[in-house]
């Protein structure tokens, strides 16, 4: 309570002149990817002008500074009318790639651009409402954790066939690439800016960018609320077609170390000794016992092929560990990286003041 | 100092009615990189006048005789613009209050320059060009937007916003708040940048200043003297006008390295003081950019900075980074 009275004491800003944030308000940047949102931005950023609004109107120590708006060289009039959103709030940035560069890069290129406290990303077509944030928000600083991931609560296509194979889809990268987080895997997610902007500046152009976060932080989580994909569910057409998904699943996995790497080894290892086993019983039996051994020559020639495979796959399985490793450092993947969670205390008891004045 | 003088477009100095001059306080990385755009662009030619920063008694008849040689030049153009662009500021972050009673003082010294001139120039408007700090002024304060007000956090900002002030009663004059400007001018002060690009290059160690996520807004010098330059060119109508130099987007300081490291092509061995007395984040929305600004990417304008860094080392500059 205390901290929240100085918090305000302390703000000199005048926010409709865009001056958001003191040394004692934390900010929140809306981070959007556009390639065809011509239809929805206007309502997204005013829902985005409507949080901002309630966290003024309510004295919440958190602001929106900005909203990123990320054109990823659209299909449609959204350039134009970024543009004119920009002019039209101070706190809206526009941001025109040169070509278009996917949803990863251009969600890069969005956080690349911000300066926010958190940060959330969100799709262009209102399926990722900005009134859900609060929501995220709250559950990362009460649990201190650096990434919440949305999960739709029923399947956001509302197709019970695109709804399952996504999550099939997750479900076998997850065990692919050995990362637990995967299955949490949502473009709708708010990250700690540090990390998020970390993440961002080492993202190549084949690194997957939720991938790339997990190399920051491991305190991820995610929470389930209504979620449905307007653009899917009055036009049937999902953002992902086949290919993306077989783009996503290939950056997923040249961004991860595969599990069939250690596999390899693991495998050459046993071949390896199985086959130095064999050769030791045989060669003790052709001393010992030589009339038990019918054919000649079969038994060490298998255990000959035994050995050379067990090695190869050895040999291999280190080569590619070895790449592998050379890989995820040229992805930039950092030694180690340094956090200051301090600041979430003043949203806890934020957000606690707030439920006690709701009950 | 530097009195600098251009012709009109297409002629000869001698016969030039529309003409400019330029007296320039500050030799660093913004002044001369501003006496470089003029040249290049307008072929402004360069005296160098002494000035003596140390010597007040010297300053004050230096002055004088600047005032001089300006308005005889003036006349002999005859130049209807005189431009005089305060680019002196030695303060820093860490700078304290009797530092910055220092820097006022002799800002204020320029500033009756700026007036003497205007007093004595008939036909000519003088404008008076301010390189202040945005850093300073707005220190702590992120999304930073059109319109906002100053609340500067230590001596180094109050003061700045101190010879903002003392524009006032000048009838003419352009305030530029550059954010954290980079670049490099041999032998001059080394920013963040060049340094890290100097220790990549010969392999020795940087000590950090800051935690690796804090956040600047990192913009080259040649976009900053570019725009001064055309201003100086060019003021437009009479008045004052305040102008946000920035790159309008935060990179951390992570980032920076990350940028530099591939430039070079090198890694950097880092040593970070977590517990700088310079931590905060600052950055400006894009909305508050003033019209005509450009700003060049910060992978071009690093991969610029190491060309121009590499190249001062395979040419012998030894100075220290």
């Amino acid at each position: 309570m205390r901290s929240l009275r100085i918090c305000r004491t302390n703000r000199f800003q005048t926010r409709g002149l865009g001056v958001t944030d003191t040394l004692d308000e934390v900010t929140v940047s809306l981070v959007v990817p556009v390639y065809a949102g011509e239809a929805y931005l206007e309502a997204l950023v005013a829902a985005a002008g409507a949080l901002r609004e309630r966290w003024h109107a309510e004295g919440a120590p958190i602001t929106v500074s900005e909203m990123v708006l990320v054109d990823d060289a659209a299909i449609d009039g959204s350039a134009d009318l970024i543009d004119r959103l920009g002019d039209l709030y101070p706190w809206v940035v526009p941001v025109h790639l040169s070509r278009n560069f996917g949803q990863h890069a251009s969600t890069a290129a969005g956080i690349l651009h911000s300066s926010g406290d958190w940060i959330v990303t969100l799709d262009e077509d209102l399926q990722h409402p900005p009134e859900r944030v609060p929501a995220l928000l709250q559950h990362a600083v009460s649990n201190g954790l650096d990434v919440v991931y949305a999960q739709p609560a029923e399947g956001p296509h509302q197709a019970a066939w695109r709804d399952t194979s996504s999550r099939g889809f997750k479900r076998l990268m997850s065990w692919l690439t050995g990362n637990a987080h995967l299955r949490l895997f949502n473009s709708f997610r708010l990250i700690r800016g540090p990390i998020a902007r970390a993440a961002a500046s080492v993202s190549g152009h084949d690194t997957y960018f939720d991938i790339g976060l997990s190399w920051f932080t491991a305190r991820v989580d995610a929470i389930e609320m209504s979620l449905t994909d307007a653009r899917f569910k009055e036009s049937g057409k999902s953002g992902y077609t086949l290919k993306s998904l077989f783009s996503h699943a290939l950056r997923m996995l040249f961004s991860s170390q595969i599990r069939f790497l250690s596999l390899g080894i693991v495998l050459g290892i046993l071949l390896f000794f199985v086959s130095f086993s064999g050769g030791v019983f045989y060669l003790l039996r052709k001393l010992i016992a030589p009339e038990t051994i019918a054919v000649e020559g079969w038994t060490s020639l298998f255990l000959l092929i035994c050995f050379s495979a067990g090695l190869l796959a050895f040999m291999l399985g280190i080569t590619l560990k070895y790449l592998s490793t050379l890989v995820l450092k040229a992805h930039g993947k950092p030694l180690f990286f340094t956090i200051d969670r301090s600041r979430d205390a003043q949203l806890v008891a934020w957000f606690s003041q707030a439920e006690e004045k709701a009950a | 100092m530097r009195l600098l003088y251009w012709p009109g477009p297409g002629r000869r100095a001698a016969s030039a009615p529309d003409a400019g001059l330029a007296l320039v306080f500050g030799a660093g990385l913004i002044g001369q990189a501003v006496c470089s755009a003029l040249a290049r662009t307008v072929g402004a030619e360069t005296s160098v006048l002494p000035y003596d920063w140390n010597d007040s008694a010297a300053r004050l008849r230096q002055g004088r005789d600047a005032v001089d040689r300006a308005l005889a030049r003036a006349t002999a153009g005859p130049a209807r613009e005189i431009a005089v662009l305060w680019a002196a500021g030695t303060s820093g972050f860490g700078s304290d209050a009797a530092a910055m009673v220092r820097e006022e003082r002799r800002h204020a010294e320029v500033l009756a320059l700026a007036r003497a001139l205007q007093a004595r120039a008939t036909g000519a408007r003088v404008t008076f060009h301010h390189v202040s700090s945005a850093g300073g002024l707005f220190e702590g304060a992120r999304a930073v937007g059109p319109g906002a007000h100053p609340h500067p956090l230590r001596p180094y900002g109050t003061g700045k916003q101190a010879q903002e002030a003392a524009l006032a009663d000048l009838p003419h004059h352009r305030i530029y708040r550059a954010t954290s400007v980079y670049g490099y001018t041999p032998g001059g002060r080394a920013g963040l940048v060049p340094t890290l690009i100097r220790n990549a290059l010969a392999e020795t160690p940087s000590h950090i200043e800051g935690a690796l996520t804090t956040l600047r807004d990192y913009v080259l010098v040649d976009d900053v003297a570019r725009f001064i330059a055309a201003r100086m060119r060019a003021p437009g109508p009479s008045g004052a006008a305040t102008h946000l130099l920035a790159q309008f987007r935060p990179a951390s300081i992570f980032e920076i390295v990350r940028m530099i490291e591939q430039a070079v092509g090198r890694p950097l061995n880092l040593r970070v003081n977590h517990r700088p007395a310079n931590a905060h984040d600052i950055s400006f929305l894009p909305s508050a950019a003033p019209a005509g600004w450009r700003a060049t990417d910060l992978t071009v304008g690093i991969a610029r900075v190491h060309a121009r860094v590499r190249a001062d080392m395979i040419s012998g500059g030894t100075r220290a980074a």
